[in-house]
């Protein structure tokens, strides 16, 4: 069988120990479905346990002669191993042969793992980047391990190290840290600040390192160049004895059969931070004007009940003008704490940023809802409250909907049937939860959400990014007809019958821009359409 | 159990040597590491031992092996904490179900790998001898060998698939694949 490159590296991923949580998922749905990928999995770490067994037997035969006691040595390998035990006739030492484990496998249920991500670096602008081996690559994902290609386009990536590069595709590299990369093919140009001196770039042909502050490579099968832009760098060609110290303004071209060539740095030929921030803005500012055109076309859109999006002129305001044109169902916000941010386009005070406790925009929506669709741009920083709210009723009275994102990263939408009476254990709703779409790898990254629910068939249904994420029709005993909303808030919840100061923590650790609640459920193809028109 | 002393000890030795490293490899193709596979192996060569009494020696060990190796990854896989990348239990099932038919197939394959480990460069096998040392990670090897993880696991990636290659063409020349 042929494995595409996507199942390949998930089998070197996986026997290598190195596949992420999110790959591991979708290997595992890969491997259900496709009895051929299974078998070539079985084959690869077949492999894998042969070269194993070779390398111990190697080392170890080693090993076992030169231990004094013959009978007793650790770790004895495969085979040798058994010799051994035959020879002492004894059960007990077979069980001795390996050692112990180190640390004990820990229960479950009382570890607490701290949250961990991968990657050296992010991607932080993307202009027309094809990646042929990273399709679902976008802005603002942490650098995957591994050879990535990208086959046109420009991209900006930021290393912890501080080293910025940009990359024009056609490029074939990896990331090796954020203080080492190497690169097959492509043109790069990085910027080095002063803490991240040092940093190098290799190829087949040598390696630069940078002593300060800006050089470019442009790497070809034939040919290839080094230009120092600022600064000064150091180059050893491979095989070379001596390095080659460069300083601003030089450049090398140097061919396959080992010619090299003195020219003079041309910064002209590679994209720079600048000239790619100026054509991601131009990218940016089209987009936003896409999706303005389209968000007046929502705001007359009789479906409409309430519409807030939250760039508003006047930012001193601290009403959210509900932008609803064809129905005065909802009321304007107010907005509560909750401060001023930069929106998806990149536009100032064009979002409302709800981290600080207690944030929250109240409003009132005074219609009753056959369906019901919620729909949100948000970036979340983190989930570290047990519930994060998207939209709330206040308190949780009969038909009205509660909207919100659990610590694990799961979206939860429940519309409230009856009241729970616990001795019988009888709930109040049926949750609808989908599986986790957030993890911490998208902290600051904008998302778009939407949820509906079709009371023609009871049928609840999670969107991330215009796709459907899950779906699930309520059970018999938790249908409703009906959707109330009454007094909400946005990005909080309320608990009006309390008269004491102590409240749940629920703020979203995060950002808003946007925020409609439509009277019917869409369907699937206009929810990808309104992710399609507002994505940044 | 069986005695210890007996006739049947010494049989038992020879059929787990000799299968030693396909259980191994069978039980690695179901957990995560192989920390994880040897853990189990262990407990099997107990396991094995102990029902040795009901093996039909007119049958295969290394199938009536892995039937009790499976059973024991599943209850190692339960044991093992919630947040370690450990296969979903029914695509555990389903792959030990289809690898228990594979035996012959991995027979052989050994026996084209060890030829092609042979023409290995020398300083490729020497990479993968220190890559499989029990004990260290693999980070701790890079680290070792002066380069980082990344690169590290690309060039084993690059050694296990050379191999594959060999060990399909040279199955292909003999009439086996």
């Amino acid at each position: 069988m042929k494995l595409t490159e996507q199942e390949q590296r998930w089998l070197e991923d996986y026997c290598n120990e190195t596949i992420s949580a999110d790959e591991f998922e979708k290997f595992q749905d890969a491997m259900e479905a496709n009895a051929e990928l299974r078998r070539a999995f079985r084959k690869y770490l077949s492999i894998d346990a042969g070269l194993r067994q070779g390398s111990e037997s190697v080392q170890e035969i080693g090993l076992a002669w030169s231990s004094p006691e013959p009978g007793n040595v650790v770790a004895l390998p495969g085979a040798w191993k058994w010799v051994a035990i035959a020879a002492a006739g004894v059960m007990g030492i077979f069980f001795a042969t390996r050692p112990l484990p180190v640390t004990p496998v820990a229960d479950a249920s009382d570890k607490k793992v701290e949250p961990s991500a991968q990657g050296f670096g992010v991607l932080t602008g993307v202009d027309g980047a094809a990646w042929e081996s990273h399709p679902e690559l976008a802005q603002g994902d942490l650098l995957p391990a591994g050879e990535i290609r990208m086959t046109a386009g420009v991209a900006q990536l930021e290393l912890f190290s501080g080293v910025t590069l940009v990359v024009e595709g056609d490029a074939a590299f990896e990331i090796h840290s954020s203080m080492e990369m190497s690169v097959v093919r492509g043109k790069i140009r990085a910027n080095v600040p002063e803490p991240a001196h040092g940093f190098r770039i290799r190829s087949a042909e040598g390696e630069v390192v940078d002593l300060g502050t800006e050089f470019a490579v442009n790497i070809t099968n034939g040919k290839s160049e080094v230009h120092v832009l600022d600064g000064e760098i150091e180059w050893y060609p491979n095989g070379a004895p001596n390095k080659k110290l460069m300083k601003k303004g030089e450049a090398l071209r140097w061919t396959q059969d080992g010619a090299l060539e003195t020219l003079v740095a041309k910064a002209g030929s590679f994209v720079g931070m600048r000239e790619l921030n100026e054509r991601l803005n131009s990218g940016r500012s089209s987009r936003r004007n896409v999706w303005l055109d389209h968000s007046r076309r929502l705001a007359r859109d009789e479906r409409v009940v309430a519409y807030y999006p939250m760039s508003q002129p006047g930012q001193w305001h601290r009403e959210l003008y509900n932008e609803a044109r064809e129905t005065e169902a909802a009321t304007d916000g107010a907005i509560v704490a909750a401060k001023r941010a930069v929106d998806r386009f990149g536009h100032a005070d064009g979002a409302l940023d709800f981290s600080g406790t207690g944030s929250r925009v109240k409003v009132n929506v005074d219609e009753e809802l056959s369906s019901l669709t919620l729909m949100a741009w948000v970036k979340i920083d983190s989930l570290d409250r047990w519930y994060n709210s998207l939209f709330l009723t206040d308190g949780h009275e009969l038909n009205e909907p509660h909207w919100q994102i659990m610590d694990d990263g799961r979206l939860f939408f429940s519309v409230k049937r009856r009241e729970a009476d616990r001795e019988k254990k009888l709930w109040d709703k049926h949750i609808v939860y989908s599986k986790p779409f957030w993890t911490p790898a998208m902290s600051g990254k904008w998302t778009h959400i939407a949820t509906t629910y079709d009371t023609s068939t009871y049928t609840v249904t999670h969107y991330i990014n215009g796709k459907q994420f899950h779906q699930e029709v309520l059970p018999e005993n938790m249908q409703v007809d009906r959707v109330k909303i009454g007094a909400a808030s946005i990005g909080n919840w309320s608990e009006p019958t309390r008269n004491d100061a102590k409240f749940s923590v629920r703020n979203l650790n995060g950002s808003m821009d946007e925020f409609a609640i439509f009277s019917a459920a869409l369907s699937a193809v206009e929810i990808a359409e309104l992710y399609e028109s507002g994505k940044p | 159990m069986p005695d210890p002393e007996s006739q049947q000890y010494e049989t038992f030795v020879e059929l787990f040597a000799r299968y030693e490293g396909d259980l191994r490899a069978f039980v690695r193709s179901l957990l995560p590491t192989w920390y994880d596979a040897d853990e189990v192996v262990q407990q099997v060569a107990l396991v094995a031992w102990r029902k040795f009494d009901q093996f039909d020696p007119s049958t295969s060990f290394i199938k009536w092996a892995c039937v009790i190796a499976r059973f024991e990854a599943l209850g190692y896989r339960r044991k093992l904490a919630r947040d370690r990348l450990v296969f979903r239990e029914d695509l555990m099932a389903k792959l030990a179900e289809e690898a228990a038919e594979e035996t012959e197939e991995r027979k052989s394959e050994n026996a084209a790998l060890e030829g092609c480990l042979k023409k290995l460069p020398a300083a490729q096998r020497e990479l993968v001898t220190m890559a499989y040392t029990p004990g260290t990670t693999t980070k701790e090897l890079a680290n070792r060998a002066g380069v980082k993880p990344g690169s590290f696991y690309m060039r084993l990636n690059r050694i296990r698939k050379v191999l594959l290659d060999c060990v399909e063409t040279t199955m292909a020349q003999e009439g086996t694949a």
